[in-house]
């Protein structure tokens, strides 16, 4: 190839890795050189919360968040390995992983909304019993809820997830032998689940109360044992599947994750997480 | 002039060829070592998961639930197999169909265009096509197969498009194959009266089986080690299909299980000790299939050339008797899988009675076609070729077409140059794309030094020997290794052991492992590729190894190996699996001033887009937009490097 | 016609010559006259190639290859292991069959050798170019378009092209192996004058297939047949009045 050629693709890969390594080395961002960087990582359900909070929150503090949402478990397990100084999850903390150094600071509480897709019809309410055969496998077709003839497709969170979890514990408070069936689509977050039900036939999801705004347009939400998916009745106990949102820290939170973890207990923080549709401490 | 009267110089004590060899053979070890120490991590981090659970619980339990402690591997084991399986029953025979419509029966301008556009297909990212394959093949297939599969996911889908995804890598190396036939045969062919068609299917594609079943076996690893495609269209579901060819029904990969299951272990527990388990059947099943490859390889060469005596039970096979009995087997087994396909709409007795029709069908045609005249057959095959690349084409255009026309409602400056908002659902990518450029320069940095000297090694410097059959097979085995182990290997080994923590130097680090045997490749074939006599005229002017090889050789083959860098570079942009678990975050507000902190990425961000589901969808096309461009342009620019680096060395 | 016997620049002594188990060259010996060329002639195989590339080392290239016997330039035995062979290639530049420029600019193939072996100086670089391609007949072609690419030059210029590159670095001796079998008639005499002029600073050993072209230039002859020198003498005798009837026999076309 002639000189030409040559040098101009030399000169380009050196331009471009030149850059790339000026931007990954010596780029300063506005935050300055002293910005700390707290890594949180966790449930998708707190995930919105702790976006809120960051655009708030690192105007006025010199730290810089990073947010990964990939579902309680991770976060959890991010927690413990040192991956992530904040873990965010939508339950309470295993035995396990309170044993693995973890103390967690509950920041809300949120309850489990159940939505299917807007082709069933003639169901507007299913109790927590028929939840738990349908999850189980038992019933498998809407005619047998009192809904039209059609194959049920069950969308559950994760393994991982902390909404998974808080479900099926609201399962197995009716059924104690309760088993979540294995012919199910799994998807890894609450907006995945959204979009999957939102555009799947016949399908049945669960997801945050505080994401009950965001569904689509071929969705309907459901009541559950004849009591409406609010934040109000979250507060008020009537209604049946909820669970806490925690934040979670290898040990007790000190320095910079300390004075967040309080700016978010504080007013400031509450009325953020009220704002996002979930439930404040009272 | 003048006649100098001096006398040699005495050899010096420090030889420059020397050092420089066994410097070069350091470094060409590295691969051995990375791969050893690989192998090593993954070997010791699985022992506490089968010496806890039991490799029989791993090996026969169908249940897997690690929460309850179940861990059973069947369904995920069975799951890959079944998923390749039929990525391969489609991929293979339209693969082939296209390799060789391309090299036989394509005229030389049509061949100048399907030949860079097949590669161009094997440039698209694997996340690109999970994309497409959630929003177009899943509304799509659920709608034509709504009461099997109401949801679109499922096996076949995976399969369909994991078959896409092979293609590329089929048709290149069987029409590479195909056109190494020597022509003399093709020649000999048609003096004797043979139709073009008939020398074709008697004695090209027989002369080029073991270059085309190295293709297959080739696409066969590409397809097991493929992660983020399956993990977006299969549904995940941990599960034995029921029946066992229920193409309609969840299914889940290996691959898939890590990817899915890796941020949630903590470490040194059983669960993050069963992945490595997963892992390790995973490099057994890639190993074992490199190990067939090269086994078929060498006896369909030997065969061919009449190197191997046939033995009793394949001469047996030519006998008239035997001949009407493999007619007879031809036929059950076009009833058998007919009937089987069948019963997954019908009840049993209509599946039969389709079946028998099929058969019935097969005979009649079958009859038909013999009583055509040999040019109308021609005709005919030559059709169904030209229908095969057409197909083949047509999903190239329709995949970026529609990825195109829905990009552009989205894309504008601002997309381009603002931070994400709203989880991703307003704003743009520009930190995105920044992560990804890093990616890449960090990854050059690590792996093009490396590669390109190891490659110089392996073709200028290394004797036929222990070390350099290791060296050989460790690259082998890097090269074939699923990307998702990179990306275990990473997590585990940079970002927990090292506590480097998610970070782009981890994510570089894992991605430059990743890419390493294809730039040592290239190198070395380019290196290989520089004729002798420009060695020859080097060293004979008094240049010694290590100069002839810096001043002469490398230059030469500055061509292939930009080609092969770029390559692999272009690879390393559109991977999601390596990085995922070492590098990337989901949102940033502003971009990261260290190596050792997260990046966003373009593949990453468009997973996270496309499973959410809730960003607009022109603003997810307009993601898989940019990422497109920014790796298609790549491949076309080591397309042209290579295409005028051909032809200015004229050798 | 006086022929005097010039000082012998390199001294060939019973020289055998293995690759692997294979002998190919046995007992061969040959003194090389300075300033004079010695032609090496013979059929195919018969070790004639294989014997000028032992002059400068370049059969240490090839592995398994095994030499016994000296080779004596001035005295100092090339295959001597403290000698660094890169010097003794300095001294014994060689041209090859087919013509081999490097994919690079005229100049800078001509600058290749002298820059490996140390000398940056642009002007001395500049003017060893020009020279070289005087030498080689080859200037008044290309003095105009020294920095395009050598590959565009026609096949007899490259070979000149290598010829010139060749001589950049001083050499004494200068080994063509076969340097016009590629070449159409009318650049194959352009390199055999080439050949006769060089004679004049330099000394020449040449093997070829073509008895005619050995005749035409050479001073010295060898006939070599099996990997034995049958006969090595004035070219004039080994034509005309050669001693061995196997040289005969060659010479007039009986077999080859």
């Amino acid at each position: 190839m002639n000189t030409n050629t040559k040098i101009i693709a030399v000169v380009a890969v050196i331009v471009i890795v030149a850059a790339g390594a000026w931007l990954a080395l010596g780029h300063n961002n506005n935050n300055g050189d002293d910005t700390v960087t707290i890594t949180i990582a966790g449930s998708t359900t707190v995930a919105p919360i702790m976006m809120a909070v960051e655009e708030v929150y690192e105007k006025e503090n010199n730290v810089d968040l990073q947010i990964t949402a990939n579902g309680s478990g991770a976060g959890a397990s991010a927690a413990i390995n040192g991956t992530a100084d904040i873990g965010m999850l939508s339950r309470d903390l295993k035995a396990s992983e309170v044993e693995s150094g973890l103390v967690s600071t509950t920041i809300g509480l949120d309850g489990i909304a159940v939505i299917i897709n807007s082709n069933v019809t003639g169901v507007t309410n299913l109790t927590v019993e028929q939840l738990a055969k349908i999850y189980s496998g038992e019933i498998t077709n809407w005619s047998e809820v009192g809904g039209n003839n059609l194959k049920i497709s069950v969308i559950s969170r994760e393994d991982g997830s902390g909404t998974r979890d808080g479900f099926e514990s609201a399962m197995v408070k009716v059924d104690s032998n309760f088993e979540i069936l294995t012919e199910k689509i799994e998807v890894a977050s609450t907006n995945a689940v959204i979009s999957s039900v939102d555009r799947t036939s016949g399908s049945i999801g669960y997801i945050s109360v505080g994401y009950t705004s965001k569904i689509g347009s071929n969705t309907v939400l459901l009541e559950v044992n004849g009591v409406e998916a609010t934040a109000e009745n979250v507060v008020n106990g009537t209604y049946a599947i909820q669970r806490d949102l925690i934040l979670a820290t290898k040990g007790e939170p000190t320095g910079e994750v300390a004075d967040l973890i309080n700016w978010i207990l504080s007013d400031a923080g509450q009325a953020l997480v009220e704002e996002k549709g979930y439930v404040p401490l009272s | 002039m003048t006649n100098t009267r001096d006398g040699f110089a005495t050899k010096k004590r420090f030889n420059t060829d020397v050092i420089s060899r066994y410097a070069l053979m350091a470094v060409a070890s590295l691969t051995v070592l990375i791969l050893f120490f690989i192998i090593l991590f993954i070997v010791y981090n699985s022992t506490d998961a089968i010496a806890d659970v039991g490799l029989w619980e791993f090996l026969t339990g169908t249940v897997w639930k690690p929460s309850a402690d179940a861990y059973g591997a069947v369904p995920v084991i069975v799951g890959t197999i079944l998923v390749t399986a039929g990525s391969v029953a489609i991929a293979v025979p339209i693969g082939v169909g296209a390799a060789i419509y391309i090299s036989e029966v394509s005229s030389e301008r049509a061949r100048r265009i399907l030949k860079p556009a097949v590669e161009l297909f094997a440039g698209i990212p694997s996340v690109v096509y999970g994309f497409f394959g959630l929003v177009v093949m899943i509304p799509f297939l659920s709608g034509i197969f709504s009461e099997q599969m109401p949801t679109g996911f499922a096996w076949i889908t995976g399969s369909l498009l994991l078959g896409i995804m092979a293609l590329p890598t089929i048709i290149s190396v069987s029409e590479d194959s195909l056109k190494a036939v020597p022509r003399s045969y093709r020649e000999a062919s048609l003096a004797m009266g043979a139709t073009k068609w008939e020398t074709t299917k008697k004695i090209v594609v027989p002369a080029a089986v073991s270059g085309i079943s190295a293709a297959v076996i080739l696409g066969i690893g590409r397809a097991i080690g493929e992660t983020m495609a399956v993990m977006m269209v299969t549904g995940n579901a941990a599960i034995i299909p029921e029946p066992l060819w229920n193409i309609f029904s969840y299914i889940r990969t290996i691959t898939a299980s890590l990817a899915l299951e890796m941020p949630e272990v903590v470490v040194g527990s059983t669960h993050y000790s069963a992945l490595f388990v997963l892992a390790l059947f995973l490099m057994i099943m890639v190993l074992a299939i490199n190990l067939i490859a090269g086994y078929v390889v060498k006896r369909t060469k030997m065969k061919f050339e009449g190197n191997v005596s046939e033995g009793r039970f394949s001469d047996l096979l030519k006998k008239e008797k035997i001949r009407d009995i493999k007619t007879a087997a031809g036929l059950a087994i076009i009833f058998l899988i007919v009937l089987l396909a069948a019963t997954l709409f019908v009840d049993l007795t209509m599946s039969a009675v389709i079946a028998l029709a099929a058969v019935i069908m097969y005979k009649v045609l079958a009859a038909g076609l013999s009583k055509l005249s040999r040019k109308t057959i021609e005709k005919l095959a030559h059709l169904s070729l030209l229908a095969i690349i057409l197909l083949v084409i047509g999903m190239l255009v329709v995949i970026i077409g529609d990825i195109v026309i829905n990009a552009l409602p989205s894309l504008n400056l601002e997309f381009i140059t603002e931070y994400p908002k709203n989880m991703g659902t307003e704003g743009g990518i520009f930190p995105a794309i920044v992560g990804t450029l890093e990616l890449v320069a960090g990854t050059a940095l690590i792996a093009l030094p490396i590669g390109i000297f190891s490659g110089a090694y392996l073709a200028e410097y290394a004797v036929s020997g222990k070390t350099t059959s290791l060296i050989r097979h460790a690259i082998d085995v890097l090269n074939g290794t699923p990307s998702i182990v990179f990306g275990l290997f990473g997590m585990t080994a940079l970002v927990i052991f090292f506590g480097f923590g998610y970070s782009l130097i981890a994510g570089c680090i894992s991605l430059a492992l990743m890419i390493m045997p294809v730039i040592i490749r290239t190198t070395e074939e380019a290196v290989r590729s520089v004729p002798h006599e420009l060695r020859e005229a080097s060293r004979a002017m008094g240049a010694n190894k290590w100069q002839t090889t810096v001043k002469i050789v490398l230059p030469a083959a500055f061509g292939g190996i930009m080609t092969g860098s770029i390559l692999g570079l272009g690879r390393a942009a559109g991977e999601t699996a390596p990085i995922m678990f070492t590098a990337v975050v989901l949102m940033q507000s502003s971009l990261s001033d260290s190596i050792f902190d997260p990046v966003m990425a373009l593949p990453y961000h468009l997973y996270y887009l496309a499973t959410e589901g809730t960003a607009d969808p022109s603003m997810q096309y307009a993601t898989a937009l940019v990422l497109l461009v920014i790796v298609l342009s790549m491949f076309i620019l080591a397309s042209v490097i290579r295409e005028r680096s051909n032809k200015k060395n004229k050798w | 016609m006086v022929i005097r016997m010039n000082e012998i620049i390199l001294d060939i002594k019973d020289v055998n010559l293995w690759y692997g188990e294979k002998q190919a060259l046995f007992d061969v010996s040959m003194p090389v006259e300075s300033n004079r060329i010695t032609a090496l002639i013979g059929p195919s195989g018969c070790g004639k190639s294989t014997l000028l590339r032992s002059m400068n080392r370049m059969n240490d290239l090839v592995s398994g290859c095994r030499i016994e016997g000296k080779m004596e330039f001035r005295g100092n035995d090339i295959y001597d292991p403290s000698n660094d062979v890169n010097s003794i290639r300095k001294k014994i530049g060689m041209i090859f069959q087919r013509p081999n420029p490097f994919p690079m600019s005229i100049r800078d193939n001509i600058t290749y050798g002298p820059k490996i072996h140390g000398i940056t100086d642009k002007k001395e670089l500049n003017e060893i170019v020009e020279r070289t391609l005087q030498q080689a007949a080859l200037w008044d072609e290309v003095g105009d378009r020294l920095d395009k690419s050598a590959l565009a030059l026609s096949g007899g210029q490259q070979q000149r092209l290598c010829i010139a590159r060749a001589l950049s670095t001083n050499p004494e001796i200068i080994l063509m192996d076969e340097p016009t079998s590629a070449l159409d008639p009318i650049a194959t005499s352009k390199i055999e004058d080439l050949a006769c002029e060089l004679q004049k600073d330099y000394t020449v050993v040449i093997v070829t297939h073509n008895m005619q072209q050995a005749s035409r230039i050479s001073d010295k002859t060898g006939f070599m047949y099996l990997g034995k020198m049958i006969e090595f003498d004035d070219t004039e005798k080994i034509f005309n009045k050669p001693k061995e009837e196997t040289t005969e026999r060659y010479i007039t076309g009986r077999f080859g």
